[in-house]
């Protein structure tokens, strides 16, 4: 598969340092390209880089590609061009931003297309949402994403998606608010932990006091100002620690307010360090003894910064919302926003009892660390075939979509509700169950994966017909003959396989077989399959198939008989080592 | 009554679906209906075509008509009151051809999800019919397993049975049909091969792609039956399949599980000659019973060579058969009377 990945690349960028770390990892998988939409100093990549934003007749080349994935954040400079060349070709957006506000309405109202910034908030927010925005831009009120909680109730999200095949975002609540508003797959992958920063190392230089770090960009999001608060009530605590506030924004008004509050109330302790590079920041945190990584309200998917955190075996102290509520209890201290109390009272606790700073950062570092970019980049690619069992419903869609806005239709009227009615019918129930077909050459990468996942003796102990191996898969999937292969898909995975086999070695009775992916079994797939692929043989012009099944396998033995297979044949065998017998079954099926 | 005919059309293509269509709406007439006959425009490839003809199909309003009649996927799921559904065959691809051969769509996510989305449509609009009546029992089963619905059978009529005649019990078989791998006009070639009686045929249709034909030839090529096989590769006059009918022997019709008992079964029948069927082709076994009124064999080249040779022997055997199934036709109330009335009814 060759695969188009679009990212900023950025050294200011988080994307950017994600793009580079997940696409490395799927570049074991697939043949991966960046494509980059910004012209910031670049973070360095062994992969092939293609600076699109300078030439853009470079998209042309897309249609070479079998997927487009474009990451989209909340930031023009570094995710404007990336937006324009989704419209070139369909494919899944990532969103890392529960609002894109910021980064449509400067998209659109820095190349003075101010009508389209409210023909769009007009026809996804009705008009209150073009009024809303007519007043910004009259000046009338302030700009919509100055203020977090318009930027998530206007968040045109909707509008990255417009023509998507899928999206993919990093936390179940970010998911669950994006299905409210699209129809398409979307899918809830979780953020990889990168190990760039060295494991807890705490350089106290005769310094008993805690370190307290917050990271990232200096903004009212980050409740840093609620921080400082509590610290000067409680004054006691305050000189327990030393607050480090590290990242750029301190010249803005939310910054220069927080310095100057911290002047005037002689908070000796906390610290504003401004931005700084990767190598201080890592260091910053090896010293640091908790991190308060508070948010609210959660504007981004999930966070990157508190994956580095939680895999470092850092203590954790944020609000219980969005992608935080997500991390298990225990490995990271949560207090709901606005509780005060419970803000002191949880702070208090990490700074005055190390202990308890070390269980829950063992505990963080024991959840984050599987959460590689590996196993990020075999998510993702089951994703992938998802959105691909998708896209016929998605195109379908988006094509009567677009011809009733063609003819100027709005959501409101009749038509468009009866469309959406039929397409519900549809579609509405097709998940239901698993989707059975025959394979073809299109289904090569997903049945190399499948037979990788299941050469397992758990699986390989019953069934052993060929290597469970990418050559197999290969044979099967473009080279099948007269043979017939069928597979079972849940969410366009491939979850079991059936064959009918013999007809190339010129038997006239067919040979059945089967395997269920080993996550799935006992679902009932394997009887499903099992009674599809056998439907097929009078049309294929056999009028009985054969299979063989060992003793031992008494389950799939009664499943046989109970489907009117008979014994004809009956040999003792030793398998592994264990007596077992090997039972030739036949079934008419005149 | 205002009647709207509705069926579906692929564009440039006529066969025994599209020519039903037309007798139906010419028999409506002359029965006094004010008619119109809707082709809907269909294709299924690429699969997801198939989205949008049925969305089309279902966005489709026939209001003025005081009755409709659809006959085809998906003309049938076109909203109205006072439906009723001739049902010819369903979407055949995703029932009981797919995972075969004769599939004739990709395979593939996109297909599979037009699979489930056409299984969901049917589903859904099938049973707003006021009544639905399928061409045969093979249909109606298939319709009862695949989508748990309950029809009747009205078996379609020819439009001029009366032309149809008997002057001879000749030297050959005839096979007219479209040439097309699920006809099986190379079984024929093959046990014609195996004969010993010296037994000739004539075989007569447009092939449906050129390759068809050209493989066909070859085959008679290759098994040195040129002279004994006349292959005629297109649509022969109205006059000529009559003469062809009128003194052959026997008719060889033996298709692969017909979800009909095929037009050539019951011309056959009115031309007062045994149909040479198989086990396995579904529909026409409503009608060819075997040593009844034709001969229904295993499909394989020896044991349609057999009973070549017995017709071949005895011609009289041809002759007892064949005026048993002209009989047989009388019995069923095969006619336009009926279908008109049970239709408007």
């Amino acid at each position: 598969m060759k695969v188009a990945w679009f990212t900023p690349l950025s050294t200011h960028s988080a994307v950017a340092e994600y793009s580079t770390h997940v696409a490395l990892a799927l570049a074991e998988h697939c043949q991966i390209d960046l494509w980059v939409g910004d012209d910031d100093r670049h973070r360095s990549t062994p992969l092939r880089t293609f600076e699109f934003h300078d030439e853009p007749a470079l998209l042309h080349r897309l249609a070479q590609y079998d997927l487009a994935v474009y990451n989209i954040g909340n930031y023009d400079a570094f995710h404007g061009a990336i937006y324009e060349a989704s419209k070139w070709r369909p494919g899944i957006v990532i969103l890392h931003d529960r609002s894109c506000h910021h980064l449509f309405a400067a998209h659109w109202l820095g190349a003075g297309e101010a009508r389209r910034y409210l023909d769009r908030m007009e026809a996804l927010y009705g008009h209150a949402g073009r009024e809303r925005a007519r007043a910004a831009i009259e000046d009338r009120q302030p700009p919509i994403w100055e203020s977090d909680e318009e930027a998530l109730r206007y968040p045109l999200v909707e509008e990255a998606l417009v023509g998507a095949l899928g999206a993919a975002v990093h936390s179940g609540d970010h998911a669950g608010d994006l299905r409210d508003r699209w129809f398409g797959p979307v899918g809830e992958l979780f953020l990889p932990s990168y190990r760039t920063a060295p494991h807890n190392a705490p350089a106290r230089g005769g310094d008993d006091r805690t370190t307290l770090l917050t990271l990232g960009h200096v903004n009212r999001n980050k409740q840093i100002d609620r921080v400082l608060r509590l610290l000067d009530r409680d004054r006691e605590l305050a000189a327990r620690v030393r607050y480090l506030v590290v990242g750029p924004g301190l010249e803005a008004a939310y910054g220069q307010e927080l310095v100057r509050y911290t002047q005037e109330a002689g908070l000796h302790g906390v610290s504003f360090l401004g931005y700084q590079s990767d190598e201080v920041v890592d260091r910053l945190l090896a010293e640091s003894d908790v991190c308060v990584n508070l948010r609210f309200p959660p504007l981004e998917g999930s966070s990157a910064s508190l994956l580095r955190q939680l895999e470092i075996g850092k203590a954790v102290l944020a609000f219980d919302v969005g992608g935080f509520s997500e991390v298990p209890d225990g490995a990271i201290v949560k207090v709901q926003p606005g509780d005060d109390d419970a803000l002191e009272l949880a702070l208090r606790s990490l700074v005055e009892d190390a202990n308890r700073r070390d269980s829950v950062g063992a505990a963080a570092a024991a959840y984050a660390g599987p959460l590689t970019a590996e196993r990020y980049a075999e998510a993702f690619l089951d994703l992938a075939e998802t959105v691909d069992s998708w896209a016929p419903v998605v195109r379908t869609v988006d094509r009567v979509a677009d011809e009733l806005t063609l003819l100027g239709a709005r959501g409101q009227l009749p038509a468009v509700e009866l469309a959406g009615r039929e397409l519900e019918t549809f579609f509405g129930q097709i998940d239901a169950k698993p989707l059975q077909r025959g394979l073809g050459p299109g289904d090569r990468p997903a049945l190399g994966r499948f037979l990788r996942r299941n050469d397992v003796p758990e699986v390989t102990g019953h069934f052993h017909p060929f290597p469970m191996t990418e050559v197999t898969a290969e044979e099967i999937a473009l080279r099948p003959g007269a043979d017939r292969y069928y597979g079972a898909f849940i969410e366009g995975r491939l979850v079991a396989l059936s064959m009918l086999r013999g007809w190339n070695e010129g038997f006239d009775v067919p040979s059945f077989g089967i395997v269920v992916d080993a996550a799935w079994h006992g679902r009932g797939i394997g009887s499903m399959l099992t009674d599809f692929t056998l439907e097929r043989v009078p049309w294929l012009g056999s009028e009985r198939v054969r299979l063989t099944v060992y003793k031992s396998n008494d389950r799939a033995y009664r499943m046989y008989a109970d489907r009117g297979f008979s014994e004809v044949e009956r040999a003792p065998i030793e398998r592994a080592g264990e007596r077992d017998e090997r039972i030739v079954m036949v079934k008419e099926l005149t | 009554m205002k009647v709207a005919v509705l069926t579906v059309q692929v564009p440039f293509v006529r066969g025994g679906a599209e020519l039903l269509a037309d007798w139906l709406t010419e028999n409506l007439r002359e029965h006094g209906h004010e008619v119109e006959l809707v082709r809907l425009p269909f294709r299924w490839n690429p699969p997801r075509a198939v989205l949008d003809h049925m969305l089309a199909a279902r966005l489709t309003r026939v209001r003025p008509a005081d009755r409709v009649i659809a006959t085809k996927f998906p003309a049938y799921v076109v909203p109205h009151e006072n439906k009723v559904v001739w049902l010819l065959h369903q979407f055949r691809p995703v029932y009981e051809l797919w995972g075969t051969p004769h599939q004739g769509l990709e395979d593939g996510h996109e297909a599979a999800r037009v699979r489930e989305a056409v299984m969901a449509v049917d589903n859904a609009y099938l049973p707003e019919a006021k009544a639905i009546y399928t061409n045969s029992r093979v249909t109606s089963t298939r319709l009862r397993n695949f989508n748990g619905l309950d029809s009747k059978i009205l078996y379609p009529p020819l439009r001029d049975p009366a032309s149809f005649r008997c002057e001879s019990y000749g030297d050959y078989v005839f096979f007219p049909s479209r040439i097309t791998s699920s006809k099986r006009q190379e079984l024929l070639v093959q046990a014609l091969a195996h004969t010993r009686s010296g037994v000739r045929a004539v075989i007569a249709g447009a092939g449906d792609l050129p390759e068809h034909v050209d493989s066909l030839r070859d085959l008679i090529d290759r098994e040195g039956l040129g002279e004994r096989i006349e292959l005629i590769p297109a649509w022969i006059s109205e006059e000529r399949k009559l003469e062809l009918y009128a003194n052959a022997l026997a008719v060889v019709y033996p298709p692969l599980d017909e979800d009909s008992y095929g037009y050539v079964t019951m011309e056959s029948f009115y031309a007062r000659k045994p149909v040479l069927t198989c086990t396995d082709s579904g529909g026409t076994l409503e009608l060819v019973e075997d040593q009844v009124t034709g001969r229904v064999v295993a499909p394989s080249p020896v044991a349609f060579a057999e009973a070549l040779d017995e017709l071949a022997e005895e011609p009289a055997l041809a002759e007892r058969l064949g005026e048993r199934a002209r009989r047989r036709l009388d019995e069923l109330d095969v006619s336009w009377e009926t279908v008109v009335e049970t239709l408007t009814s």
